[in-house]
């Protein structure tokens, strides 16, 4: 290419050359074409050292930069583990969705405004909510992560899929695809299980970053679901399974032109449950029937739970609350009346009542105080009290009715006050809580739900921390009372003699105080007689939940052997290998005799049996059952002491070989066997198969009366 | 045309062209894979320009080369009739009238232009010779540059107005033009160009120029501030080239080209197609050719049989040295980006008639350097 400059001598016009100015003209020439030479290669020395610097030098860094380009990771999103009843019954499963999403480097050299009015035509049709300015919003959301995909729409219909696609070229930056969605599908008509099920949503930046920190395996993304509530939470890492992806090779548009590599995503496992979907929804019918009954009677019933719970292993066999869940309510934005309605309505449908509420037992209660007085040895169950309608030590709480002379069998069966009281102050607050303690009254069971109310189990220590800072919470409000009131006096004095009687007046009232802390501090922290009383009858502090209550009875029930309750009997892998298999654990065994349990079985079952409670509940029953009414006062301000009761019921069956425990709770539905013993009747001819026969008589299902 | 003349062809050239129209086709084979509906769609047509070219090559050897100078103030009167047509009847495409219709053609007139300017502008400076002195001498051929030049700055095209202005300056030097008014002129110019913009980004001054423009000016100088809009061109091109490495990634294996990260790839970006699939030996070589294509015009100037064939080799190669800079300084991320297209190798059917034409006059003046004796 060189050219020497020395050969650009040829003749310029031939005519001129022995011209002397026109000798000069061609040398001045030459001198510039050499100056226009010498540019011509600077210039492209200028050009071949940039190339030098951008191919050699920097060249690795284009090239990773030109990968990142082209190179996509999109994930596709695992299958979540369904969650299936112990017969296999679905209640909780995904199922593959169509999704719309945009994305901005698709959009972004396009007619914006028009492509986004045509998606939100198509998708805002059956969904007013999408709207050019919803879509803009979105995108504008998401300003600083353009190069992700904006979710429009989740569930497209099958037509919504089809126009989108016929209206492709129109719809540059629009991408359609399958992802997964969370359904609850009905059984029988109905959504059944939703609080112990729980629900999935998006992840929160806070668990997002907290997760982040604890370094476990798990990794997630924003916008990723996540386990919020139940046991879609308490068994996220196994229900989840993991995201795989597909490394694609993209275009500037974002358009995957050609697949590199695919890793396949796991789906999560599969959890079978204890729960029978039979049970748990013959639970849930007859308690919303129950309710809708009870509220003819009182319109604050609209609250309760129920459990059921096999007595040889712990295993829960059904687990209501009221007001609903409808975990399906929890997909995508939830609405101001939907919101309302779970969080902020009285009451709240939010709550798990099993285990996130604890209540009064009443009179539930009075087996664990027949126990402590039959294991201190005071109480011989022949014998005979006295009930005049009202115990006899102060203060005098009264009893339902006048009972006249009863033994434990009796006094059970009628539920007398008196007769409790007496055995409870004969047993003793010690014993009496050992007792409760080792049934698992007041402590969590254990349970793996997230949530779980521990509840009060009232003692002597309980009595000495509440007690003294009650007396100190007084003695304080007392003191800056009268500071208050002399400091006000003092401004408003007018002589020196006022103000010398002020503060006598003042130092007077001060004694007077820390006199009253003084007594206050010998009474307040000490357990008094009385609250024994009320504690005996499942009165006063008493508060329990009703997995804990169950779980007694059932206790109660095998003969004093307390299980653990779980939800969850095996986990499997999707391809149904066995993950982990979760077997009955005993928590502990009691230390009540069993001749003393057998005592109050019996007694029990004198409740359900002829001249008891809760008899007319199980009368046409082919089998014996034992069962304790409750009816407790509920210890909330501004109710109604005449009617505002609630309604509480124990129970288990069948009496001589029990297989199944009952406990449940209906707000304000007064006595217990007529709310939540309904629901009871309900659990029990469901789980052991009862049809009314011929006779009206109830008879196992296949079974033909003789 | 006499036998005798061919023996004067510059084979040289002639070879070099040759291989840049070879290479041309070549890239523009992978560089248009992905960008029509048929993927020869557009090597069929470049094809057919350079043959258009080589036909007018052929015919215009038969001519004696200063006949266009006697008919110089019909082409400068012609050229403003298109230009001017441009503006009041073109096609609009993107917001610029570039385009006219002619029977189911699309021409591009502001390439046209740029070779009647240089044929004209070769006798109007032929006749002034010896007497571009003073500014009042120069201010006429200002004039005459500067009416076309405007038209087509209305259009607007930026990029054809600044070949305008490296053509004059080219052709009035080599005329021998007071050098000191010249220089004066030229850097004065340009710092009072840099001092406008830079007014305008810092206090808002007013300029004949849309933001755009602007923008695209001195987006160079640091694409990172706006990747995605006014920097995207650039900041792809940069990656392309540079991914290009030492042999780049293969013809049709350019990712940045291929999957069109990289804009406008088969016009005003071929460069970067060029230097991602055929590295720094393909980019090289190529400037290698442009160089030696350049460096002989030079000589075929310099041996010219007379002033007017001497400014006529002058202005074209002026131009062609102009647009290489700018096109692959652009590409390159040292220049503003003013969508110059590469002579020779980018596409578009002007654009190639125009310089194939040029290359007709290459070939005439160099034949007819000598007087012919019959």
């Amino acid at each position: 290419m060189s050219v020497e400059l020395g050969d650009l001598t040829g003749k310029f016009g031939s005519d001129l050359n022995n011209d002397p100015p026109a000798a000069k003209r061609r040398k001045d020439l030459e001198s510039i074409f050499r100056f226009f030479s010498i540019l011509t290669v600077l210039v492209f020395v200028v050009l071949a050292s940039r190339l030098v610097y951008l191919q050699f030098i920097a060249s690795d860094q284009y090239t990773t930069t030109s990968e990142e380009n082209r190179i996509k990771l999109l994930p596709i999103p695992a299958m979540r583990g369904d969650i299936v009843d112990r017969n296999g019954i679905t209640l909780a499963t995904s199922i593959p969705v169509y999704n719309a999403y945009v994305t901005y480097l698709g959009l972004q050299n396009t007619d914006m405004n028009g492509v986004i009015e045509r998606i939100a035509q198509i998708l805002g049709a059956n969904d007013p909510k999408i709207t050019p300015d919803y879509i803009k919003n979105l995108i504008n959301n998401q300003k600083f992560r353009l190069y992700e995909p904006i979710l429009i729409k989740s569930g497209l219909s099958e037509t919504e899929v089809a126009m989108l696609e016929e209206r492709r070229a129109d719809l540059p930056g629009l991408v359609v695809e399958k992802g997964p969605v969370r359904s609850y599908p009905p059984y029988e008509g109905t959504r059944i299980a939703g609080h112990m099920l729980g629900y999935v949503r998006e992840i929160s930046e806070d668990e997002l970053k907290r997760l982040s920190e604890q370094k476990t395996d798990q990794k997630y993304d924003l916008n990723d679901m996540i386990g919020k509530f139940g046991l879609e939470k308490a068994y996220e890492s196994y229900l989840r399974g993991e995201d795989g992806y597909q490394q694609v090779e993209v275009n500037r548009t974002n358009r995957p032109i050609r697949n590199l590599f695919t890793q396949d995503p796991i789906p999560g496992n599969r959890l079978v449950l204890t729960i029978d979907a039979k049970v748990q929804k013959a639970m849930e019918d007859s308690m919303d029937k129950t309710l809708t009954q009870l509220q003819r009677e009182n319109p604050k019933a609209k609250a309760g739970a129920a459990v059921a719970i096999n007595v040889k292993t712990g295993a829960i066999l059904g687990m209501v609350s009221r007001p609903n869940l409808d975990p399906n309510d929890f997909i995508g934005v939830m609405d101001q009346s939907m919101a309302d309605y779970y969080f902020r309505s009285d009451p709240p449908a939010h709550i798990n009542r099993t285990i996130q509420a604890a209540y009064p037992p009443g009179s539930t209660f009075k087996p664990i105080t027949a126990m402590a007085a039959l294991e201190a040895g005071k109480l011989d169950p022949h014998e005979h009290i006295t009930c005049t309608g009202a115990y006899w030590e102060k203060p005098n709480i009264k009893c339902w009715q006048v009972h006249g002379s009863v033994d434990l069998n009796d006094a059970l069966a009628k539920s007398c006050n008196v007769y409790f009281q007496e055995m409870g102050r004969r047993a003793g607050i010690d014993y009496i809580n050992q007792v409760a303690r080792e049934f698992g009254l007041g402590q969590e069971t254990g349970i793996a739900l997230p949530g779980e109310e521990e509840g009060l189990l009232p003692g002597r220590d309980w009595k000495r921390a509440w007690g003294s800072s009650y007396a100190n919470n007084r003695y304080q409000a007392r003191i800056r009372e009268l500071e208050k009131q002399t400091q006000e006096q003092l401004n408003n004095a007018q002589t020196e003699e006022e103000k010398q009687k002020i503060q006598k007046k003042d130092s007077q009232m001060r004694k007077t105080i820390e006199r009253d802390y003084k007594s206050d501090m010998n009474y307040w922290p000490y357990w008094q007689a009385y609250e024994t009383y009320n504690t005996s009858i499942g009165q006063g502090r008493n508060q329990y939940t009703i997995l804990q209550l169950g779980n007694y009875i059932a206790t109660l029930a095998n003969g004093g052997t307390r299980y653990q309750p779980y939800l969850v009997d095996h986990i499997e892998s999707p391809d149904k290998q066995i993950v982990q298999q979760f077997n009955p654990t005993v928590i502990n065994q009691v230390s009540v005799s069993p001749e003393n349990i057998a005592l109050v079985r019996k007694a029990m079952h004198a409740v359900a049996d002829e001249g008891g409670t809760a008899n007319y509940l199980f009368q046409d029953f082919p089998f014996q059952v034992a069962a304790k009414t409750g009816t407790a006062e509920t210890g909330r301000a501004g109710d109604n002491k005449e009617k505002d009761y609630h309604g509480v019921f124990v129970a288990f069956a069948p009496f001589d070989n029990p297989e199944i425990a009952f406990a449940g709770v209906i707000e304000y539905g007064y006595h217990g066997g007529s709310s939540a013993g309904v629901v009871a009747r309900a659990a029990f001819e469901q789980y052991f198969g009862l049809k009314p026969s011929a006779s009206g008589a109830l008879v196992p299902a296949g079974h033909v009366e003789e | 045309m006499h036998r005798k003349l061919i023996r004067n062809l510059d084979y040289t050239l002639a070879a070099v062209v040759v291989l840049l129209l070879a290479f041309s086709l070549v890239v523009m084979r992978s560089a248009s894979a992905n960008v029509g509906a048929e993927p020869l769609d557009f090597v069929i047509k470049q094809t057919l320009w350079i043959f258009t070219g080589l036909v007018i090559i052929g015919i215009s050897l038969f001519f004696r080369y200063q006949t266009f100078a006697r008919y110089s103030w019909y082409i400068y009167g012609f050229n403003l009739v298109i230009l001017l047509s441009v503006i009041l009847v073109g096609v609009n495409v993107n917001g610029a009238h570039r385009w006219i219709n002619v029977a189911g053609f699309q021409f591009q007139p502001s390439e046209f232009a740029k070779l009647f300017i240089i044929v004209g502008f070769a006798d109007f400076l032929t006749t002034r010779q010896g007497r571009l002195d003073t500014l009042k001498d120069l201010l006429p051929c200002f004039i005459y540059i500067a009416v076309p030049m405007l038209l087509i700055l209305k259009q607007p095209d930026l990029g054809t107005s600044l070949v305008f202005l490296a053509i004059m300056l080219g052709m009035m030097m080599i005329a021998g033009a007071n050098k000191k008014i010249m220089g004066l002129l030229t850097f004065g110019s340009l710092a009072v160009a840099i001092f406008a913009i830079y007014g305008h980004m810092t206090w808002g001054w007013w300029l004949p120029l849309q933001d755009y423009q602007i923008k695209r000016l001195i987006i160079f100088l640091d694409p990172d501030i706006d990747p995605l809009k006014s920097g995207y061109h650039i900041r792809q091109s940069l990656i392309a080239i540079g991914s290009g490495g030492l042999f780049g990634k293969g013809l049709f294996q350019g990712s940045q080209a291929q999957l069109n990260f990289l804009p406008e790839h088969h016009t005003d970006f071929i460069f970067s197609v060029i230097g991602e699939e055929l590295g720094f030996i393909g980019s090289v070589s190529l400037l290698a050719l442009f160089l030696m294509m350049i460096l002989r015009g030079i000589k075929i100037a310099l041996d010219a049989r007379d002033t007017y064939g001497t400014l006529v080799v002058t202005g074209i190669v002026s131009m062609w040295l102009f647009q290489v800079l700018v096109n692959v300084g652009m590409t390159t991320g040292i220049m503003p980006v003013t969508g110059i297209p590469l002579p020779f190798v980018s596409y578009g059917g002007s654009a190639m008639i125009t310089n194939m034409t040029c290359i007709g006059l290459l070939l005439n003046v160099c034949l007819r350097r000598q007087s012919i004796t019959f």
